[in-house]
């Protein structure tokens, strides 16, 4: 499972980061969805993506990450020492540290509303349909990019995330 | 008469070798019809066989002939040619619920005619090992079924007992309590098309050929365009497992070059671990040091001797770009103005470890024509090559370079 991300349908609303914020819960400061504005057209709303080589995982000396069969990268938070080694280590600033509980925690892909065949919340959320969830397994569309300018490197870690770019747009004139 | 009462009798050894493995059962059918025996599998590969003579060892059977049918037509007589001596004798089908398993032979020298006593002998026997090649065949796939699931968990770090990992392991008699290590191979610009999925299985038919070939257990996965193999030590294992793996990796790739020179396959290793539950580090370790070998041109990358590639890969590159210019700058001006190629001398200097002799050789050069332009080189950046720290800078701004940072 990934996200797939149409860069045209983004408005920048933010709908997914406050349904994501709902759902979750999660304490002030702690956003796992975030919207950042890239340029004056273009918005990206980034998330943890559950990445094919995640290096959170692999540094995690409490071996606390997980990565379930349908692609999920699961945090188990009572195995967390605060230590933030997987914060420094995501290129995408997934993993957030919260100096109260002193643990780390992040997007988990709403895996219980899709256990219980629902969407995750973000997904829902979005106005517009910009931001969904595809097999990555199966889905091929010419269209597609791995990346976006603004999205962080993804050589290493491999995100599941795909995109569709902005279209150049037409202008219309009125006269 | 006579023959009826003498069926219980073949019935009842028969039965009763049957509960033990295949080998004494196969030596009971030739203790019984005064043959050589020998069983095969559906594809007429050797399982085992029964032979009086001590110096007949069959390594394997090269060919197989039917030569005519009996009255029965469940049986014929054939030819066996194997790699130490051809055989002559009657062979059966061994068959469950009309699915072929393999094939009984009765060998002799004198074949002419088979024998009713033993026409009723291969008849049971055939139908009891029938039963037992079933009964593996079952096992084993139920096996497989697990096998996947739980190489995926090993992997990806879902099993945090050490007990039960060490425990479940041995369903496969495979062992973790020693030292392990993963190497992942991949198929570069893999598609989901079905030629592609074709090539991921010939590569991890390759993958577990290879390591059967040297006695080793094959243990390992296909997931997308990447196949997974999990090396364990063995304790009578004099190499290291450090060098076995670089030997498999190297003789898989060889060979999957051969056979699809098109294509491009290139493969990672990780760490060693001594606990199974940090397996998944080792199969995280090898598909970064894939990637990085894949962007530095490394046939085949350890991940711990990536570690200033990883250092720099992960920094800011504008940092980087900036240190680049720093080192090589004056050098990389001075080509383009002169047209000269000091940069490429240095690079292969600093590739050949700054060793005058291997320089030169790789550079078709004679040594004081090196030495010549290396002392231009030091002119032109402004410092000494000869000094360890200067020799180190040098080598981090090729290695940016090539990892395209710049
Ligand atoms: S996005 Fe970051 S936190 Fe999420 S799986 Fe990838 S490396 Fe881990
Ligand atoms: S902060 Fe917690 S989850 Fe992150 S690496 Fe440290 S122990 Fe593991």
């Amino acid at each position: 499972m990934g996200f797939c991300f149409n860069a045209d349908d983004c408005i920048g609303c933010r709908a997914c980061e406050i349904a994501c914020k709902n759902e979750n819960q999660t304490p002030s400061g702690i956003n796992w969805r975030k919207v950042k504005k890239i340029s004056s057209e273009l918005f990206l709303s980034i998330s943890c993506n559950h990445c094919e080589n995640p290096e959170c995982f692999r540094v995690c000396p409490q071996r606390a990450f997980t990565k379930r069969r349908d692609g999920i990268v699961e945090i188990e938070q009572s195995l967390c020492d605060g230590c933030q080694l997987c914060v420094t280590s995501c290129p995408y600033n997934a993993p957030q540290f919260d100096p109260e509980t002193h643990k780390v925690s992040k997007c988990q892909m709403c895996y219980p509303r899709q256990d219980a065949g629902l969407l995750p919340t973000c997904v829902e959320a979005c106005t517009t349909n910009a931001l969904s969830i595809v097999n990555l397994d199966k889905f091929n569309n010419p269209d597609i990019v791995s990346s976006l300018p603004g999205f962080p490197d993804i050589q290493i870690t491999r995100p599941s995330i795909v995109f569709f770019p902005q279209k150049i747009r037409k202008r219309y004139f009125l006269f | 008469m006579e023959q009826s009462a003498c069926i219980p009798e073949i019935a009842t050894e028969l039965t009763k070798a049957s509960h033990q493995n295949l080998t004494y059962f196969i030596q009971k059918v030739s203790d019984l019809s005064g043959k050589d025996v020998i069983l095969t599998n559906n594809h007429n590969q050797l399982i085992t066989s029964a032979l009086k003579d001590p110096n007949h060892i069959i390594g394997s059977i090269m060919a197989i002939q039917q030569l005519e049918q009996h009255k029965d037509p469940s049986f014929s007589l054939y030819e066996l040619i194997t790699d130490s001596y051809v055989y002559r004798g009657w062979g059966t089908v061994v068959a469950y619920d009309n699915k072929i398993l393999g094939y009984l032979y009765l060998v002799d020298s004198e074949v002419a005619k088979l024998e009713v006593q033993n026409q009723t002998l291969m008849s049971l026997a055939s139908l009891l090992i029938a039963s037992k090649l079933q009964m593996k065949l079952e096992i084993r796939q139920e096996k497989l079924k697990f096998k996947e699931p739980f190489l995926f968990d090993l992997l990806y770090g879902n099993l945090k007992q050490k007990d039960d990992i060490l425990e479940h392991a041995k369903v496969w008699n495979w062992d973790f309590s020693l030292q392990q290590s993963v190497l992942v191979f991949t198929l570069k610009d893999f598609n989901h098309y079905a030629t592609d999925k074709k090539l991921l299985n010939k590569l991890l038919y390759i993958v577990e050929r290879t390591v059967v070939e040297r006695r080793w257990e094959p243990i390992a996965m296909k997931r997308g365009n990447q196949v997974s193999l999990i090396l364990t030590t063995k304790k009578e294992e004099q190499k290291s497992l450090k060098d076995c793996s670089r030997k498999i990796a190297e003789i898989v790739l060889k060979e999957m070059h051969r056979q699809e020179p098109e294509r491009f396959f290139s493969c990672g290793i990780g760490k060693t671990y001594n606990d199974p539950r940090d397996l998944f580090r080792s199969f995280q370790e090898a598909k970064v040091a894939l990637e990085i070998g894949e962007l530095l041109d490394i046939q085949v990358p350890y991940f711990e001797e990536l570690g200033l590639e990883r250092i720099l890969y992960k920094h800011d590159t504008q940092d980087l770009k900036e240190y680049y210019e720093t080192i090589l700058g004056k050098m990389i001006n001075y080509d383009s103005i002169h047209n000269t190629d000091f940069a490429e001398t240095l690079e292969a200097y600093a590739n050949n470890q700054f060793d005058m002799i291997t320089t030169a050789q790789a550079l078709f050069l004679h040594k004081n024509t090196l030495r010549y332009r290396l002392k231009k080189i030091e002119d032109i950046l402004e410092y000494k090559l000869d000094d360890i720290n200067n020799r180190l800078n040098v080598t981090a701004a090729f290695k940016i370079k090539k990892m395209r940072k710049i």
